[in-house]
């Protein structure tokens, strides 16, 4: 089998995945596409980065959120990047949140640490457990329990206040 | 707004779930696990529903980046991970079919029969394959596979990009039926690994070797051809643009 036969079975099966979390963190195809191609070439350049430490859909999972976390919280798109577009996707699973959880969330994972911001992506909005959570962020059930709590508290001392 | 950050028990199926099901990551005891919740619960079956089709969407509309192949690296990520999708897919498939069984999806349009075989066929090349369910049971078929009068068939394809398809069947005393799509024209069927096709056959009472044909071409055609040509050769040669697959099923009577 060649490689690239092995890279385009891979790619088709999990690049729809990373898209679509990246649309509903991004709001627009053409941002969550070029994720998409930032992460499988930089594994095709790199496939050390993959380490064999889980399996091949949470990394993907993790260095997807990286990749989104990193766009939303740099400058120059922050402004492009509006709670407006985030979670747009209406048939995702994010559709269970109203615009004002939606907007609110997307000011958390601006402000809030990175780790605390990840798991708060996938709880809120891919709607994982927190086990699965763990798993993708390769720490304890009792450590993702602890940043929700602070993502938690985060809303609770932000709630109602100005964008 | 705190609710959000307060752990669910719902027990549903989380969207990475879905995504390692489809990438053939999970194993037989966790795909029966989804399958029983699958079977009980709506609002997943919708969700599972709506991922597959968005995949379908995306491979449809975004092919593959055209990386250049032959950095020595990039085998070292997929070989032992290659090793797990070939051990796990058909578990996955399998219980997939179960799910289908179990949610009575199966959508009865032909008065009957089903089966599969593959030892030459190439990767990258369009195939077909079946479920067979007997009574309460499903299994994956397989190419020479046993059946009866009555079983039900649920026929899936993989391809690796949109092509137009269809089925047809030669049974033991030579009649031809097409079993899919059944309108005389072939079907555009999107690119996709195992990809139930929306229609279910119930087997007849006509024992013997019955040989089904898969058809799969690049542009729309009629299948009426294809129909005669297997009626008077008992074989199909895939015409340019277009490509084969067969597999067969042995129908027996009933054991007492």
């Amino acid at each position: 089998m060649r490689d690239d036969h092995v890279f385009e079975d891979l790619y088709k099966s999990y690049a729809p995945s990373v898209f679509r979390r990246a649309r509903q963190l991004l709001g627009q195809d053409a941002d969550a596409y070029e994720i998409v191609q930032e992460l499988f070439l930089s594994i095709f350049e790199h496939p050390e980065q993959y380490q064999g430490r889980s399996v091949m859909m949470t990394f993907l999972y993790s260095a997807t959120t990286h990749a989104c976390l990193n766009r939303i919280r740099n400058g120059k798109n922050r402004e492009r990047l509006r709670h407006d577009h985030f979670l747009s996707d209406e048939s995702t699973t994010a559709s269970r949140l109203t615009p004002e959880q939606a907007a609110m969330l997307h000011r958390a994972i601006q402000a809030l640490p990175d780790d605390i911001g990840q798991a708060a992506i996938y709880f809120a909005i891919d709607g994982m457990t927190h086990q699965e959570i763990a798993e993708v962020m390769h720490c304890s059930r009792r450590h993702v329990g602890d940043l929700l709590a602070r993502a938690a508290d985060w809303l609770r001392n932000n709630e109602g206040a100005p964008c | 707004m705190l609710e959000l950050f307060q752990e669910r028990t719902s027990g549903c199926i989380s969207d990475l779930s879905f995504d390692r099901w489809r990438a053939h990551e999970l194993d037989a005891s966790q795909i029966e696990e989804l399958t029983r919740h699958l079977g009980e619960c709506e609002n997943c079956r919708a969700r599972h529903r709506s991922l597959e089709a968005q995949a379908d969407a995306f491979l449809e509309r975004f092919q593959a980046p055209a990386f250049v192949a032959g950095s020595g690296l990039w085998p070292r990520v997929p070989m032992d991970h290659r090793r797990k999708l070939s051990r796990v897919r058909t578990w996955s498939t399998a219980v997939a079919a179960l799910a289908v069984a179990a949610t009575a999806v199966l959508v009865m349009q032909y008065p009957k029969l089903s089966g599969q075989a593959d030892s030459v066929r190439s990767k990258g090349s369009p195939h077909l394959g079946f479920y067979v369910k007997h009574g309460t049971r499903v299994d994956l078929g397989t190419d020479g596979q046993t059946v009866h009068a009555g079983d039900q068939l649920r026929f899936f394809v993989s391809l690796n990009q949109p092509l137009h398809f269809a089925l047809l069947s030669r049974d033991g005393v030579g009649g031809v039926t097409e079993y899919y799509p059944g309108t005389g024209h072939s079907q555009r069927v999107s690119a996709a690994q195992n990809k139930n096709l929306d229609s279910s056959i119930e087997l007849d009472g006509i024992l013997g070797r019955e040989e089904l044909w898969a058809i799969f071409c690049d542009a729309p055609f009629e299948t009426e051809a294809f129909r005669r040509e297997l009626a008077a050769q008992r074989v199909l040669q895939a015409p340019v643009n277009c490509a084969v697959d067969q597999i067969s099923i042995v129908k027996r009577p009933d054991s007492p």
